[in-house]
């Protein structure tokens, strides 16, 4: 049972590492020599989109062993990870748009990273949309996971399909939203906001999982209850 | 990816409405989403106080 | 009796039950081949813009035919409350994914026989004399896409939007598929050697091993009461 205090620190360090994000990403990186201020929107993309690879695998790791061990923690810490993964997932495609725009022009490319997400995300939805679907917690609980475990076992296939598509497509012009060289200073600023984005999945993980608790002692008292 | 020479990306485009968009949104999107995972926690532990109000009653 | 006796057993079990349900089967084809004529309107009757997406064509039609058979499986098992007495039956789990996966591979394949020819009819082209390399294409494709079906179906049927959230859910999944078997038609239909084909069939076998062994895995879960 993670406490209170935990929780409260962790929020706390979420703030202070989001801070400090902001603060290296707009003060601290220089502008790009290509694409100037506009690509300072890397430092929230790139961070979004490796935490929400990281919240689904966690779906994947807990919703193994959750199928192996039927802890109630496992399925919850699994729906709470699905739930932040597509929130940020969902954030990090609409900045990767807002920057495109600018830089190439078009709010919307085919390119294989945010094919593969856009997927990903689809996939993920699906998860939700089952979960909230079913009416039985525990046969929820082991769908859920199912679809979990081949949802993310999936991704690696999708992406090495969605690679090879584009590079057919089209062999020259590659279009990949990122900075011309990662500069040193850039590093910095990315991997700054890289560990925030992580105290906040982290803070919110908590905070979820709370509420899938909460959820479990209703049920549980309800059942008393009737019997 | 080219040799360039540095320029405000996209050619004299204002970059500063798309990153404050960005920036805005995603701090937006964050914030609902921590407002509604406490909103829900609240009403489900009024729901959880409430019943175990409902159990002592029933003892009379 | 042996694994693969039960697997056939099963399988034939529901062979039956499809033969028996034939006006719905065969409501089917009616879909497959709206779905073929509409192409025409949809791409302003340009004959050469069709031809030239036929492999897309053939595998939108395949895929939308295939979910409405995969759907209507698995309800009729649901409506008849045969699953329970499945479970009664001494099989294996994975004996009881196996028999329905042959089932719904069967019958998307057929499926998918009677498109070809109807396309080729409708849009004038030849497909008879490639025919062979189609399917070399089409079947790995199809297995994939019924593995995955299967293990859905199972998930979906009982839900209150079942005819909605199968194919939502399926349809992510097997992108990879569906990709890989369109680009892999398209090779055969341009006439281009086939070795342009392999990396999609690589592709293909990739996806349909992970599927295959993650249901084996995974379909006792969903079943269990």
């Amino acid at each position: 049972m993670i406490g209170r205090g935990v929780e409260r620190a962790l929020g706390i360090l979420a703030v202070i590492g989001l801070v400090a994000g902001l603060y290296t990403g707009f003060l601290y990186a220089p502008r790009d020599a290509v694409q100037g201020e506009v690509q300072r929107i890397m430092y929230l993309h790139v961070p979004l989109i490796l935490v929400s690879y990281l919240a689904f695998f966690v779906v994947f790791v807990t919703s193994i062993l959750y199928l192996a061990r039927r802890w109630e923690r496992h399925d919850a810490i699994a729906h709470s990870s699905a739930e932040i993964g597509v929130l940020f997932t969902a954030l990090a495609i609409a900045a990767g748009s807002i920057w495109g725009r600018p830089t190439w022009g078009t709010w919307w490319t085919w390119d294989a990273r945010l094919t593969t997400t856009t997927i990903l995300l689809l996939i993920f939805i699906g998860y939700l949309m089952l979960r909230a679907l079913v009416d039985d917690p525990s046969r929820g609980a082991t769908f859920s996971a199912v679809l979990g475990i081949i949802g993310f076992l999936d991704v690696p296939i999708i992406h090495m399909s969605v690679v090879w598509w584009r590079t057919l497509h089209q062999p020259a012009s590659v279009l990949r939203p990122g900075p011309s060289t990662v500069a040193p200073d850039m590093q910095v600023a990315l991997y700054t906001n890289l560990a925030a984005f992580v105290l906040l999945y982290g803070y919110f993980l908590v905070k979820r999982v709370r509420l899938e608790e909460a959820r479990w002692e209703l049920s549980r008292l309800r059942m008393e209850g009737a019997a | 990816m080219g040799a360039e020479p540095a320029e405000d990306g996209g050619g004299g485009v204002n970059p500063w409405p798309y990153i404050l968009a960005a920036y805005l949104l995603a701090a937006f999107g964050l914030l609902c989403y921590l407002v509604s995972v406490s909103r829900r926690t609240k009403a489900m532990r009024a729901q959880v106080a409430a019943l175990k109000r409902g159990s002592k009653d029933t003892m009379r | 009796m042996s694994f693969v006796r039960r697997v056939v057993a099963i399988a034939r079990k529901d062979l039956l039950a499809e033969w028996r349900d034939r006006e719905s089967f065969s409501a089917m084809f009616f879909f497959a081949f709206l779905v073929l004529f509409l192409f025409n309107f949809a791409l302003g009757g340009d004959q050469t813009l069709i031809r030239g997406a036929s492999s897309g064509l053939l595998w939108l039609a395949f895929t939308f035919t295939s979910v409405l058979g995969l759907a209507r499986s698995v309800q009729g098992e649901l409506e008849n409350d045969c699953l329970d007495g499945l479970l009664l039956y001494p099989a294996e789990r994975e004996a009881i994914y196996l028999g329905k996966l042959l089932v719904n591979f069967t019958v998307i394949l057929v499926v998918e026989l009677v498109i070809f020819p109807l396309f080729a009819v409708l849009y004038n082209m030849d497909l008879w004399s490639r025919l062979p390399k189609l399917l070399l294409i089409a079947v790995p494709g199809t297995i994939g896409f019924a593995a995955a079906g299967t293990l859905l179906s199972a998930m979906t049927a009982g839900l209150r939007a079942r005819d909605a959230m199968l194919p939502f859910l399926l349809f992510p999944l097997t992108i990879p598929l569906i990709l890989s078997a369109v680009k892999g038609t398209e090779v055969v239909l341009r006439g281009d050697p086939f070795e342009l084909a392999m990396p999609w069939l690589k592709l293909m076998a990739a996806f349909d091993t992970v599927i295959l062994v993650a249901s084996l895995l995974t379909f006792e879960y969903l079943v269990e009461e």
